[in-house]
């Protein structure tokens, strides 16, 4: 069996390239989310930030190259696992019952990263992909969406989700990476729903500031 | 409902199935005269003792040892693999967990690699293609190896122990919600890693006993730990973690 039938002909190949990307995705996730702090420092602070990454040049392109990879191998071989997963049990127990282990949040890993292909898609098109005369006028594209109440809950909404997914997905990349022990157990468990609910309320936090300081005369 | 001095008034809800291609359904049993000291078998059996002299059909489970050592018992109870105890088979699984009046939801263990033979019986001969893929380990025939010529710390030593007290029982199947047989897989790869017996042939070893799990129609582990928390034996999801360091290994290994 060749190396790439190894890892992607297997469950647990598979399993590793999901857990990989996704800590990949996750130092994304922390990076995009103090970026998104210079908006607390006005248009200003935050244009400049923006220009300073479009002023990366090809570095830039490079970063999204991987980003872009590594969430398209994440998505399709975590669905594929998903739907793998499906058709292992075809008929459902009478009594739903558990001794423990499973959460909320490890059950809805496919409904919550779906909704966050579906968010990225559209984040990039709302930000990334807005018409602008120049590549670093952000702020104003996200000061005017962020006018619209409902884009802040649907925004609100989108990163819990991705908050909700990081939960589990954290520690489980550990976990599916070798990286575990019974001892450590507790620990990581705590790291992953702190980073998980830092990720949700820091996004939540910034457009929910902006709507309120906006709401002022 | 009231008791009849201690014993027990259950309402019973079990899965009786024909055979294989037969579509199944919950059938409902009223027992008034359950024990407390009855083991969920002997509490079976005396169904099955009524259901005969009404000359209907006893529910077929499997059971041996009923010492909680064999593996060979099992069915999804409310639920819950082996009943709602931790720890704990379902033959050492006694009536005095259950409250008088209680409705007990008795299924067989659900998974596509495990199909249902009859009743609660299901095939968990998926199990031994796992095992016949790699979980040996190869020795030259000859006289007994000296049982001390190769030094094991102790720490080591326990491990492999706590791996190898899986019973099989696939209690981890029936409870994981992607019907993965992980838990079991990765006790058995670790039995044998974690002592220098098994190093020789860990690679090939891990390599062929997933590509069989994957084959066998099993779902993979989303990490959710219902497995070890279904356990009989209490094995630990560290074994997991070091199925999946040892499969990482292979990919590099010549």
């Amino acid at each position: 069996m060749t190396l790439v039938k190894q890892i992607f002909g297997t469950s647990v190949g598979r399993k590793q390239v999901v857990g990989l990307t996704s800590l990949v995705l996750c130092l994304f996730i922390v990076g995009h989310l103090i970026g998104n702090y210079y908006l607390l420092f006005g248009e200003a602070a935050f244009d400049g930030y923006a220009q300073k990454l479009y002023h990366l040049g090809y570095l830039l392109y490079m970063i999204e190259i991987g980003l872009v990879t590594a969430f398209v191998l994440h998505f399709t071989l975590a669905m594929s696992l998903a739907l793998k997963n499906m058709s292992a049990r075809q008929s459902r127990y009478a009594v739903a019952g558990s001794k423990g282990g499973a959460t909320w949040f490890s059950r809805t890993m496919a409904i919550t990263g779906t909704w966050i292909l579906i968010f990225l898609i559209l984040h990039l098109i709302h930000f990334k992909f807005a018409p602008r005369d120049h590549h670093y006028e952000l702020y104003h594209i996200v000061d005017q969406f962020f006018a619209s109440k409902a884009y802040v809950v649907y925004y609100v909404i989108s990163v819990c989700c991705v908050g909700f997914h990081v939960m589990h997905g954290f520690q489980s990349a550990f976990q599916t990476l070798g990286i575990y022990r019974d001892d450590i157990k507790p620990g990581l468990e705590k790291l992953s729903v702190a980073f998980g609910v830092i990720v949700a309320v820091g996004y939540s936090v910034l457009p929910i500031f902006m709507t309120l300081t906006e709401a002022k005369p | 409902m009231s008791s009849n001095g201690n014993l027990l008034q259950l309402k019973l809800r079990v899965w009786r199935q024909k055979g294989p291609d037969d579509a199944g359904k919950l059938v409902e049993y009223q027992l008034d005269d359950v024990s407390p000291d009855m083991s969920f078998l002997e509490m079976l059996d005396h169904l099955n003792a009524k259901l005969i002299l009404e000359g209907q059909e006893p529910i077929a489970f499997e059971h041996d040892c009923r010492e909680g050592i064999c593996g060979a018992c099992g069915a999804v109870v409310n639920g819950m693999s082996h009943g709602q105890e931790k720890g704990t088979t379902l033959c050492q699984l006694h009536m005095r967990k259950f409250r008088n009046g209680e409705t007990i939801t008795i299924e067989p263990f659900r998974a596509s690699a495990f199909p249902i033979i009859k009743d609660l019986v299901v095939d968990r001969s998926a199990f031994d293609q796992i095992i016949r893929a790699g979980g040996y380990i190869s020795v030259n025939t000859g006289n007994a190896p000296d049982a001390n010529a190769i030094p094991i710390g102790k720490d080591k030593a326990d491990l492999a122990f706590d791996a190898a007290t899986c019973i099989g029982c696939g209690a981890c199947v029936a409870a994981c919600p992607n019907a993965s047989a992980m838990l079991f897989l990765s006790a058995k790869v670790s039995q044998f890693a974690l002592l220098p017996q098994g190093r020789p042939e860990a690679a090939r070893r891990v390599k062929s006993m997933v590509a069989m799990h994957d084959e066998l129609g099993f779902g993979s582990c989303t990490n959710h730990g219902e497995c070890s928390t279904a356990c009989p034996k209490e094995i630990s999801l560290a074994n997991i973690a070091r199925l999946n360091r040892e499969f990482a290994k292979s990919l590099i290994s010549v």
